[in-house]
């Protein structure tokens, strides 16, 4: 009898052990406190162009500018009250809005005419973002308001930036006012411009980086004496940026080197097939003709610019480009000869801006590895770059989800990885336990 | 409370409560379930030194012709129910510390079936069925919100080891074994494929593809090899070491689009289905899958005529799992996917006490240390591997001279594992995993004297 009682009880008890079985718990979420290591994050400032003052879609808007990369690195520090230059929500001029598609599935774009209205204007003190879209490097130190013609711009190509004054506020240099805010931190990222217009403009005729027809701004030279005999180089305005810098009593930094601009989605988004498919008149392709292609065969021709998707139906109207005669300008273009005068260029500026911060231990944040990191898996074929969770990013147009609608700045999840390089490298560096950027909170599911 | 201590009093406390329910005794692991047996279940597998049972057919053939008796033939087999829970707590910057996810309460019910056949004094013939190397992970994915979703849903791994075995004994000292071991190993893999979009605003990551493989690989071979020596009543050695097996997982992919409602992400994710180059919705879908080679020596010792201790340590070549490779060779567009693992070689430490209570009565426990062979690196859903304290409890009833039961339960206590913000891909968090093994198993034999 006792044999069978076993036999007949054990499956019972073991469903009822089964189902008292031990239960596992959610592991807690880590802290959201940190430790500052060598450096002291109580107040933050940035310094830098575009990027830096959160420009996307071509402009600065309220709506980006809160999540730009050094707000989310101080919202990351705790700092809850960190002012920057907002912009009405239209936007500055020319902002860019996607408003639909063509039936080819190309974007259909935009651009905000009206005025650029600030919103604070009247904030006491400096920005904590002193960023100043398409500044140099050379107006760290030296532009202070678009009526003192003192900035590179208007210098080099006569022109004004008006957000020089939307920022300085007339009230001193972004070095002036940086000083004042007594930072015990700052991030500065400047240099891009020294190079991406003229990269985006199209890099000039022929392998000849000066081409003043074609190159809204020529490269600044690498050393003194260069295109501007009167104006410095970067080697000896980085130096001085840099040893400026050093002049803020206990204060710590970080300084971010120059993408390889010739990745970015503005550079590779339109195509060969692109252009061939622009017709002149319903079911009419003509051959398009290039004045940096003057073999005729687009062999020479390694990037159309994003400008040329818009610019091309009205420059064929008007008769540009239906002849090796009349040729679409070489600004639209970039061949393999100018692409590597970029290259050339960007290696180099980052070749000082790594020495001069080694000399002076300050971390350099890779952006320019970062951003060759993302350019290498992107493309139609590429596997693309993981941000976690499987989700993978590229530099393709729209679908990359990284760069935003001008194919320059990057989209608001762009900004979010810029700022977690930026605190990896500060952390690496200083030895603090900064929290990274949630880059789930910007993405849409 | 140190989180270590409290899992030990938990573990101390669950396993008590199945003592008191009579129940069971068990254990399992990530990718290997070592338990083939109620007894092994409730000894922690400690048993190189020690194969007095049938069991030995799969811990150690030297055993089978010391402990048979000439035309006997043995039998052991049952079930060792799995209970799998996992827990998962994202970290910034992905997926995020808002991110909790759980995986599905899964039970397995891996089964064993030992058995030997004794030809004369010193010959005996064994065969093994048993399902070491397996596991199941899935995820909670309801209205497609688990943040892991776009590596892996659901894996699971299931294999039959068909171990025939000769055993030779040279003397009532030292005898010797050596196995074939023919595997089946079936693989399932699921997870979802993102597109993300720049809306001009957000950027949205869509769910554009539910992504399914699955794939056998019907026979691949390997041996296994056992020698035993027994010095006197009280001390006895063992040894066993099982090579490693390649498994070449021939099956297909099956995509199926979801659609977004986004026409143009829609439509590139058709066109990219369309194309002739991605190789059609339902496609080879291939991938190799080695387990590692095992190498256990062991000491066993009567302290006491009723008390049976055993102390094993296993090395376990994990290095051979690198990386899962998956192969759409039809694809031209993406014809490989790799899973990086990067495993390391690691060990074991197991222990085991059997005290024979009266005649028919025995009560069994044991303990494993498993030091886990993922990197940190490479932890990830598929496999949210952690260093493991394993603790058994169990007992052995005998009905008869040649009838018995056993019944275990074994608590595998997996350590938390935090990614460090380390992961391959970038996906960090902390996994939570903890996994019951509930056993019972029958022995029966017949013939011999």
């Amino acid at each position: 009898m006792k044999k069978i009682f076993y036999i007949k009880w054990l499956p019972a008890l073991l469903i009822l052990a089964f189902l008292t079985g031990c239960s596992v718990d959610y592991p807690n979420a880590p802290g959201t406190g940190y430790d500052s290591g060598n450096a002291n994050f109580t107040k933050y400032v940035a310094i830098g162009n575009s990027l830096t003052a959160g420009v996307q879609n071509g402009g600065l808007r309220q709506l980006f500018q809160q999540n730009s990369y050094p707000a989310l690195i101080a919202r990351q520090l705790g700092q809850t009250s960190w002012a920057q230059p907002t912009i009405a929500d239209s936007g500055t001029t020319g902002s860019l809005y996607l408003t639909g598609f063509t039936s080819a599935g190309k974007p259909i774009l935009y651009a905000y005419p009206g005025a650029t209205t600030p919103n604070n204007l009247g904030y006491a003190n400096a920005y904590d973002n002193l960023g100043i879209p398409t500044l140099f490097l050379y107006d760290f130190l030296r532009a202070t308001a678009t009526a003192n013609n003192t900035s590179w711009q208007q210098l080099v190509s006569g022109t004004t930036n008006p957000l020089i004054d939307v920022v300085l506020r007339g009230q001193g240099t972004q070095f002036a006012q940086l000083k004042s805010l007594n930072p015990t931190f700052v991030t500065f990222w400047l240099g891009n411009n020294d190079i991406l217009g003229y990269a985006t403009g199209g890099a000039g005729l022929n392998g000849n980086p000066v081409d003043g027809a074609n190159s809204v701004m020529p490269p600044t030279s690498l050393n003194d004496g260069g295109v501007h005999p009167a104006l410095p180089g970067f080697r000896t305005m980085y130096h001085q940026a840099l040893d400026s810098l050093l002049t803020i009593p206990n204060c710590k930094f970080a300084v971010a080197n120059i993408p390889d601009v010739s990745s970015i989605a503005y550079m590779t988004t339109v195509k060969l097939a692109d252009v061939d498919s622009v017709e002149i008149a319903p079911g009419v392709k003509a051959k398009v003709y290039f004045a940096e292609d003057p073999a005729g065969d687009r062999a020479n021709i390694k990037y159309y610019m994003l400008s040329l998707s818009s610019a091309l139906p009205t420059l064929l109207a008007n008769g540009i480009g239906l002849s090796p005669a009349n040729p679409v300008p070489g600004k639209y273009t970039m061949t393999t000869a100018e692409e590597a005068i970029v290259k050339d260029y960007v290696a180099k500026y980052n070749a000082i801006i790594d020495s001069a911060a080694t000399a002076r231990n300050i971390p350099v944040v890779d952006i320019n590895n970062l951003l060759n990191r993302i350019a290498a898996v992107s493309g139609p074929t590429g596997a693309g770059y993981p941000i976690g969770s499987g989700i993978r990013v590229k530099t393709d147009y729209l679908s990359g989800g990284v760069f935003s609608l001008d194919g320059v700045h990057p989209t608001t999840l762009g900004y979010a990885i810029v700022a977690n390089e930026f605190i990896k490298t500060i952390n690496e560096y200083y030895e603090s336990t900064i929290p990274y950027v949630n880059l789930n909170a910007y993405i849409h599911q | 409370m140190n989180a270590l201590l409290w899992k030990f009093i938990r573990t101390g406390l669950c396993a008590g409560l199945a003592m008191l329910l009579l129940a069971d005794s068990g254990r399992a692991g990530g990718f290997s379930i070592y338990e083939q047996g109620a007894n092994a279940t409730a000894l922690g597998s400690a048993m190189v030194a020690r194969p007095w049972d049938v069991t030995a057919a799969f811990y150690n053939p030297a055993g089978l012709a010391m402990y048979g008796t000439p035309g006997q033939w043995r039998f052991y087999g049952g079930i060792v129910p799995v209970q799998s829970m996992g827990r998962f707590r994202g970290m910034n910057p992905s997926p995020g510390a808002d991110i909790k996810d759980k995986a599905v309460d899964k039970f397995f019910f891996p089964f064993h079936m030992h058995s030997a056949y004794q030809i004369n004094e010193n010959m005996a013939v064994g065969l093994a069925v048993a399902t070491p190397f397996g596991l199941g992970t899935e995820w909670d994915n309801k209205n497609n919100q688990y943040s892991g979703r776009f590596r892996s849903i659901q894996a699971d791994i299931q294999s039959v080891f068909i171990t025939p075995s000769f055993s030779y004994k040279f003397n009532d000292q030292f005898s010797f074994g050596a196995g074939i071991d023919y595997v089946y190993c079936k693989v399932y893999l699921e997870r979802n494929n993102p597109q993300t979009f720049f809306d001009g605003t957000n950027t949205i990551v869509y769910d554009v593809a539910k992504v399914k493989m699955d794939g056998t690989d019907n026979g691949s071979f390997g041996f296994n090899l056992g020698a035993y020596y027994k010095l006197n009543e009280k001390l006895s050695f063992g040894a066993h070491y099982k090579h490693k097996i390649k498994n070449d997982i021939k099956g297909t992919a099956k995509f199926r689009q979801i659609t977004t409602g986004n026409a143009l992400v829609d439509q590139r994710v058709t066109d990219t289905f369309n194309n002739p180059l991605f190789g059609g919705m339902k496609q080879d879908g291939n991938t190799t899958i080695e387990f590692p080679n095992m190498a256990v020596i062991g000491v066993a010792y009567k302290p006491i005529d009723k008390l049976v201790l055993d102390l094993d340590y296993c090395w376990v070549g994990w290095k051979v799992f690198k990386e899962v490779v998956l192969e759409f060779p039809q694809n031209q567009l993406t014809p490989t996917s790799t899973l990086e693992e990067n495993y390391r070689n690691t060990y074991q430490i197991r222990f085991s006490a059997e005290y024979q209570a009266t005649d028919k009565l025995a009560l069994r426990c044991g303990y494993i240390y498993d030091h886990t062979p993922a990197p940190t690196e490479t932890v990830n859903p598929l496999l949210p591997c952690a260093d493991r304290h394993d603790i058994g409890l169990g007992v052995g009833y005998k009905f008869t001279e040649t009838f018995y039961v056993d019944a275990a339960y074994m608590a595998v206590n997996f350590m938390e594992r935090s990614t460090k913000g380390r992961n391959v891909d970038g996906y960090n968090g902390i996994y939570n995993t903890h996994v019951n093994l509930f056993s019972l198993s029958f022995g029966y034999s017949f013939g011999g004297k």
